[in-house]
């Protein structure tokens, strides 16, 4: 579990560590709210296409699908921005560098689905093979998903260092609460988010009585999510460890909870009142509800991982019995002992080489080289020699003690 | 003080009273430093051991106490003790309960008016002085009455005594055995309680003493009742009036008539003189009362059979012994029946060797109740000044009819010393708190040559003194030049005595044995001549009569306060909380009496009502009543002895028509031929097992229990042990009429044998199969890999399932959570949680001291001893009947037990394959 | 008619808010629930392990003399600071309320900061023993200006360690 004697779990700091760090959270905002659309979208579409009928229903479906599936550039920004997530945990939390199998449980899945919805998008247009067109969509649906999941439990594994260790021999860590409450906030917030994409399709349609049915069931879509994702997010922050949370976790997630509020009211608007209404800006105050999403999280994840959470995370599998240390050869047994005395009491003060709380022993003790005895008595009877120095309390040490350490201190001092 | 003591304190008071002072959610959030580091070798968490010297009873039983940050929390035998081999009885279980009860004396009391009015040292010690001088400016003498001293307590007192001019008192006990000493003194000069061997007796005759229960050193005798049950050949009767724990576990119980043991005593001298190891001279045998075989059976009320059988039995042994003494000694014809006795012992070669007079019981300064006779003239005459009471109840057992309390009143200061307002010193003015003995220095001398440590484990909870310290205290006011206190005048007192080794190996094993020459021990023929020429025999007491029995669960009652003891049943009757009084089945039904009805008892003048309880194998015509029981004591004293009557007649018996609900523990008294107990030839029927379950595995441990049933006497100690060392709640009677005691072991007795009982011990049997285990649906209840069946604590919900489908009854149930009332928290154990409400709970087998020997075998890394695991209640088994060990080392003692062919398990028929053995009695087809 | 509608659309809009309201109230139930157990308490003496345990390299059983012998670790005696502190940094603050505590007789009573329910047993020196570094269960605390909890100390976490490492998951090795 270390490299080259520096312990994995250490934290490096670099410079541009922080920078690094405040791009995560963009980026994941971006792969977040533009995955979780088009994961919305093309539910809801497929469940028009299955259970809609074809003359009236179909068209929305084509036309969500339109906006939301993905074009070769889509597929292209959010295999990108998976690849940056992942590359960013690599090395903004060196310690929990995904592993092979991580990269490819997220990445396959992410562009297996994103492939068959696109062909799902294809077949639609063209109106072909039912059942072919509707497992198609609703297997791509699932892998991008599944693969949201576990970036969502990955990211939940960020605020609990110390599975990291126990992970290789424990494969199932991964899986937790807090990653699945993360997953549901998602998938919450995509729908919901969905629904205000679909209201706003509704705005763009030319004929008002066409208008009506998407923005009943973007709106209708949208606020159920709504209304699900606070149980959801207190659920998530009651799974939190201790040391994720703090007073800024507490307020994002407050604030999120009034900017969700603001567009439950918006949305019951839009529900409500047949006009007209701009979608836009629901969709500005969705984007800023995923941008604060991922801050709770980030926030909470740098609770978690300061450099004294991450210690020790090296000792957890490793053992190092205390019997392993033996004398070195060649010692005399006084000296032995007189290293043991040294490292119990002396060195608390005194280093050989720089000056800690006393003075470098390389300095002070070969003035003694003539005179053991007296580097005894001055050991037994401690006297403030040198003003720059605190004094020396005196120290409970048995006869046999001194004489072991005046020794040691003769033997090791430079000369 | 020196450095140790200050050390001891300064940590005491700041860093662990603190700490365990943590009881709210809030305080266990603080963690409390010490100021200075706790002394060289105590390591906070971890439990250090203290010896010292039991004070509950007057045997001087070694005992050590585990204290755990500073507070004792469990009592244990000190193995190799000369007086009690390691055993500890059930008072001295409960000892800890004394030191921590909440209603101890907490400081000086003065009376003024009616009341009690909290004072402090200073005044109590000025007004002790001035009554002093007042008392001896009017001429009246001021009185010191202790209860029995023993030790450099006694030397101190005595010294103090004279230079405050009181006048000492012999010592109050209420069992003196003064008829024993007396006859020892006429017969032998040797006014003594011998030392009895009865385990080299091998016919062995004990008369009224109650062995087992408070004669004199019962845990030693326990052990000697062990020593003796290995060997083949031995015998033991024993008669007495009543059915004791002592009658049920003799070999043979002969229940006489109460007052015809000089009848029996002087036929059976009369028969056995002439084949004596030692003859009597022939003048004293002429001497002796006429009394033929069938005189002696009609005044016993046994056969002649029965009673050549016994002297038979006696005259073929190599060892014989003959002993008399409690109830026997306690009536009109007990300096009688001492006297036989004691030349039964010698004539059959037992004074000297099986009745040692080397090591004798010091009972030195001990008088009787003519003492307290002769202190109420006084009083009454209005010649007394200043009266100490201290450590002794002489208003509860001086009779009634002496109107003791009242007499008080003849002194000018009643002074008492003692730690619970009890009868006497209620009567007191002034009360005087005293130290517990693990909060105080000194030493006792129960024996001669064996010198018990008292040590304090622990500082004194409240403001109370040691008696040294306040003899000293008085000495110093008076103007005396004494040195110290008491604990430097004890120190300077053992180094005089004993050299450095011997004082350091006294105060690390809490006990020395200092080597005593044996008095030249000649029979004073002509004394005893003398003795039987004057003795008429007098007629035994004709029923219906009374029999006051000493309780083995509170001595003479100077255990009363302990509540542990109440919930602990009496081992005969089962009964736990209240007071009862035992008659016969033929009385019950002569009377028609149901069990629990009210029955009035009056002799004289005096009278009580108690509810009955049905004693099977007792006498008919004999009320038995434990003495702790009575709020008096009914009868008077012997005038020749000074011993409380035991056995009183004249009694009358009358239905009140009232019930009193009576907590009567034991479901039957009999086992319904389910062969709990089999006899001989009881066969085990086989059981076939069908499971698709992986059968248990038990790679490193299985521990098991061996329980020899020809060992165990039913004491109790073993429970009580129990309750201490597992945080098990005292619950009060009001649970234990509704079945909710707590108790995880207890012992059932069975009246299944003819006129005799068989105790069984029921604890948690860690079955194999449990059938508790599987009916729990949260996995509460589970087999762990050593073979133990766990309950998990904060698991349980409480369903109760378990206990249900138990076939043993062991698992209790908390219907509350139970609270231990300041400062008795103190003695919780801290290795193991305290159950809350609503959790199953059951023996454990001591997993907590199992884990303690499998961390200290881990330490030295080496496999865990045989021997090294005791539970609580084995370590505390006066007879060693309880062994516990680990099968899969089948060396060990455990797995041998099991091997042996008396080896048996209850309810083997259900297949439940229980982790405890138990050893019958007999061997099948043997008997 | 026009005033039901009216009244429709503000009673949902108060049931819209009420439920939001709702769930900020759980919110600030749930923030003053978890911070009474704050991860970092604020003790009585500001000690920094930093200095101590990091630029002083001292080894944590200097201190905490017990955590290899007994089940618990130890909070050091006023005096063992003492040792040290009678001469070094005597005039700093913090040393100057240790030695007004050591003056008075008076512990200092510190906050928990690891704290297992009373149905735990666990023992420091088992695990010690079994050459379990310090940190593997209470973090770097060299690196801590204020000593806090970084590891949840639930049974998950210490069932799963025991698991990977093959010790005891018995449950009577900690339950009793």
């Amino acid at each position: 579990m270390t490299a080259g004697g520096r312990s994995v779990y250490a934290l490096g700091t670099p410079v541009n560590l922080t920078l690094l760090k405040s791009v995560l959270p963009l980026v994941l905002c971006i792969h977040f709210a533009r995955l979780g659309v088009m994961a919305g979208g093309a539910t809801a579409a497929v469940a028009l296409d299955i259970f809609g009928t074809p003359d009236r229903h179909r068209g929305l479906a084509a036309a969500i699908l339109k906006r939301v599936a993905p074009g070769p550039g889509t597929v292209a920004l959010l295999g990108l921005t998976a690849v940056l997530i992942l590359l960013g945990v690599q090395f903004g939390y060196p310690p929990l560098a995904p592993s092979g199998p991580f990269w490819a449980g997220t990445l396959t899945p992410l562009l297996a689905g994103l492939a068959l919805l696109s062909l799902y998008r294809r077949l639609l247009r063209q109106g072909r093979g039912m059942p072919l067109r509707a497992s198609c969509g609703l297997a791509g649906i699932a892998l991008v998903l599944v693969s949201s999941f576990l970036l969502c439990c990955g990211s939940g594994l960020l605020v609990m260092p110390e599975k990291w260790p126990l992970l290789e021999p424990v494969p199932m860590l991964l899986l937790s609460w807090s990653g699945t409450a993360r997953y549901l906030e998602f998938t919450c917030l995509s729908f919901a988010a969905t629904g205000a994409v679909i209201i706003l399709l509704g705005e763009r349609t030319a004929e008002p009585e066409d208008a009506r049915f998407p923005r009943r069931l973007g709106g209708g879509m949208a606020l159920l999510f709504m209304l699900a994702w606070p149980p959801v997010l207190l659920f998530g922050l009651f799974n939190l460890p201790a040391i994720a949370l703090s007073g800024a976790v507490w307020l994002l997630a407050a604030a999120a909870l009034v900017l969700a509020a603001i567009l439950a009211l918006q949305l019951a608007g839009a529900l409500i009142k047949t006009e007209k209404r701009r979608a836009l800006p629901i969709l500005a105050l969705f984007l800023a509800l995923f941008a604060l999403w991922v801050l709770i999280d980030h926030q909470a994840r740098e609770n978690a991982l300061d450099e004294a959470s991450r210690g020790g995370l090296d000792a957890v599998l490793t053992s190092a019995p205390a019997s392993e240390k033996k004398p070195a050869a060649g010692m005399a047994p006084a000296v032995v002992e007189g290293k043991a005395v040294f490292e119990r009491i002396c060195a608390v003060c005194h280093r050989f080489e720089v000056r800690l709380v006393g003075p470098p022993l390389d300095a002070v003790v070969p003035k003694y080289r003539e005179d053991p005895e007296a580097l005894k008595a001055f050991i037994r009877t401690p006297v403030k020699r040198d003003p720059a120095y605190p004094e020396m309390p005196k120290l409970p040490l048995t006869e046999a003690e001194i004489e072991a350490v005046a020794a040691y201190l003769l033997e090791k001092a430079a000369p | 003080m020196d450095r140790r003591t200050f050390l001891h304190m300064l940590g005491l008071v700041t860093g662990t009273a603190a700490l365990s002072a943590c009881s709210s959610e809030k305080e266990q959030n603080r963690l409390i430093s010490y100021l200075v580091p706790p002394e060289e070798g105590v390591i906070p968490g971890e439990a250090l051991w203290h010896p010292g010297t039991c004070t509950e009873c007057p045997a001087g039983c070694g005992m050590q106490v585990r204290l755990r940050d500073r507070w004792p929390v469990k009592a244990e035998g000190v193995p190799d003790h000369p007086v009690s081999a390691g055993g500890l009885c059930v008072r001295g279980q409960a000892s800890l309960w004394r030191l921590y009860h909440p209603q101890r004396l907490k400081g000086p009391l003065l009376r003024e008016g009616g009341e009690f009015r909290a004072i402090s040292w200073d005044e109590a010690y000025a007004r002790i002085l001035a009554a002093l001088d007042e008392a001896r400016g009017t001429g009246r003498r001021s009185i010191y009455l202790a209860g029995r001293t023993t030790g450099s307590l006694a030397a101190l007192l005595g010294e103090s005594c004279a230079a405050l001019e009181l006048e000492r008192l012999p010592e109050f006990e209420l069992f003196c055995h003064a008829a024993l000493r007396q006859a020892n003194a006429l017969l032998f000069g040797q006014g003594e309680v011998p030392h009895y061997r009865t385990d080299q007796a091998d016919a062995l005759f004990t008369l009224g003493a109650d062995l087992l229960e408070t004669f004199v050193t019962p845990v030693d005798f326990a052990r000697q009742f062990a020593n003796r049950a290995g060997r083949p050949g031995r015998r033991w009767w024993h008669a007495e009036p009543h059915f004791s724990l002592t009658g049920a576990n003799a070999d043979l119980r002969l229940p006489l008539r109460p007052g015809s043991e000089p009848h029996l005593l002087a036929w059976l001298l009369r028969r056995l003189a002439d084949g004596g190891r030692r003859s009597l001279p022939a003048a004293t045998v002429a001497a002796l009362p006429d009394v033929t075989l069938s005189a002696a059976a009609s005044a016993t009320g046994l056969s002649p059979g029965e009673l050549e059988e016994l002297a038979a039995g006696l005259s073929r042994a190599q060892e014989p012994l003959v002993l008399t003494g409690g109830g026997a000694t306690g009536g009109e014809g007990g300096l009688a029946a001492a006297m036989l006795a004691g030349l039964l012992q010698w004539t059959l070669g037992a004074t000297g060797k099986s009745v040692d007079f080397t090591r004798t019981e010091n009972y030195a300064g001990v008088g009787s109740l003519l003492d307290l006779e002769r202190l109420a003239g006084q009083l009454e005459r209005g010649e007394a000044g200043v009266l100490f009471v201290a450590r002794a109840n002489p208003v509860f057992h001086a009779p009634v009819a002496w109107n003791f309390a009242g007499r008080l009143r003849g002194a000018t200061l009643r002074v008492g010393l003692g730690d619970f307002f009890d009868e006497t010193l209620r009567e007191m003015d002034l009360v005087l708190p005293l130290s517990h003995s693990l909060e105080s220095w000194g030493d006792v001398e129960p024996r001669r040559g064996v010198r018990g440590l008292i040590r304090p484990a622990v500082l004194p909870l409240h403001d109370t003194r040691s008696e040294g310290d306040i003899l000293l205290e008085l000495r110093r006011r008076s103007g005396a030049a004494v040195p110290g206190n008491y604990q430097e005048h004890l120190f300077g007192e053992w180094r005089r005595r004993y050299d450095t080794h011997t004082l350091r190996s006294f105060v690390d094993r809490g006990f020395v044995e200092e080597p005593v020459t044996a008095p030249p021990v000649v029979l004073n023929a002509r004394g005893a001549t003398a003795f039987l020429r004057g003795l008429r025999l007098s007629p035994p007491s004709e029923p219906p009569m009374l029999v006051v029995a000493p309780s083995i669960r509170r001595f003479d009652g100077r255990s009363r306060p302990l509540q542990l003891l109440e919930d602990i049943p009496d081992p005969l009757t089962t009964v736990s909380y209240g007071a009862w009084v035992s008659i016969s089945a033929t009385d019950a039904a002569l009377l028609r009496l149901a069990e629990s009805d009210e029955l009035r008892l009056s002799i004289g003048h005096w009278s009580a009502v108690l509810p009955v309880k049905v004693q099977p194998g007792l006498p008919a015509g004999v009320c038995v009543v434990q003495r702790d029981l009575l709020e008096a004591n009914p009868g008077g004293a012997d005038p020749r002895t000074g011993e409380a009557l035991c056995h009183l007649d004249g009694l009358r018996l009358e239905k009140t028509g009232k019930r009193v609900d009576l907590p009567v523990l034991a479901g039957s008294s009999s086992q319904h031929g389910r062969g709990i107990i089999p006899d001989p030839a009881h066969r085990k029927e086989e059981y076939k097992r069908a499971s698709l379950y992986p059968e248990h595995t038990h790679p490193e441990h299985r521990w098991a229990m061996a329980i020899d049933l020809a060992l165990c006497i039913g004491c109790g100690a073993c429970a009580a042990a129990c309750y201490v060392e597992n945080n098990v709640p005292v619950t009060g009677a009001k649970d234990h009429l509704r079945g909710r005691e707590m108790s995880w072991l207890r012992i059932e007795p069975f009246y299944d044998v003819p006129g005799g009982v068989e105790f069984i011990p029921m604890l948690c049997q860690h079955c194999h199969y449990a059938p508790c285990e599987p009916v729990c649906p949260v996995y509460a209840a589970y087999h762990n890999p050593e073979g133990l069946n766990v309950q998990v604590y904060n698991r349980c919900i409480g369903t109760r399932y378990c206990s249900h489908n138990c076939p043993y009854k062991v698992r209790r149930f908390n219907w509350w959570s139970h609270r231990w009332e300041k400062p008795l928290d103190r003695m919780r154990n801290p290795d193991l949680s305290t159950r809350t409400r609503g959790m199953m709970e059951k023996c454990t087998f001591c997993i907590q001291r199992i884990r303690a020997a499998k961390d200290k075998a881990k330490d030295h890394g080496r496999p865990v001893r045989d021997g090294e695991v005791v539970t609580a209640c084995a370590q505390s088994c006066p007879t060693g009947a309880i062994i516990f060990g680990d099968l899969n080392d089948s060396s060990s003692r455990v797995a041998r037990l099991v091997r042996s062919e008396r080896a048996y398990q209850v309810f083997a028929q259900l297949g439940t394959e229980p982790s405890v053995w138990y050893l019958m009695k007999k061997v099948r087809g043997e008997g | 008619m026009r005033g039901d509608k009216w009244r429709m659309r503000l009673l949902a809009r108060l049931a819209l808010v009420g439920w939001f309201g709702l769930a900020l109230l759980v919110l600030a139930v749930l923030a003053r629930h978890r911070e009474q157990a704050p991860v970092a308490p604020v003790q009585p003496i500001d000690f920094p392990h930093t200095v101590h345990a990091d630029r002083l390299k001292l080894a944590c059983t200097f201190c905490h003399t017990f955590a290899d012998r007994s089940s618990r670790a130890g909070v050091p005696p006023l005096a063992t600071c003492m040792a040290c502190h009678r001469s070094i940094a005597v005039e700093r603050p913090e040393v100057r309320k240790l030695r007004g505590h050591v003056e008075r007789r008076e512990p200092v009573v510190w906050q928990r900061v690891h704290r297992l329910p009373d149905h735990v047993h666990f023992t420091h020196k088992r695990h010690v023993r079994a050459g379990v570094d310090c940190s593997a269960c209470h973090g770097a605390v060299a690196k801590m200006e204020r000593t806090k909890r970084v590891r949840p100390l639930t049974m998950g976490w210490c069932v799963t360690c025991h698991r990977a490492r093959g010790a005891p998951t018995d449950c009577a090795t900690c339950h009793r």
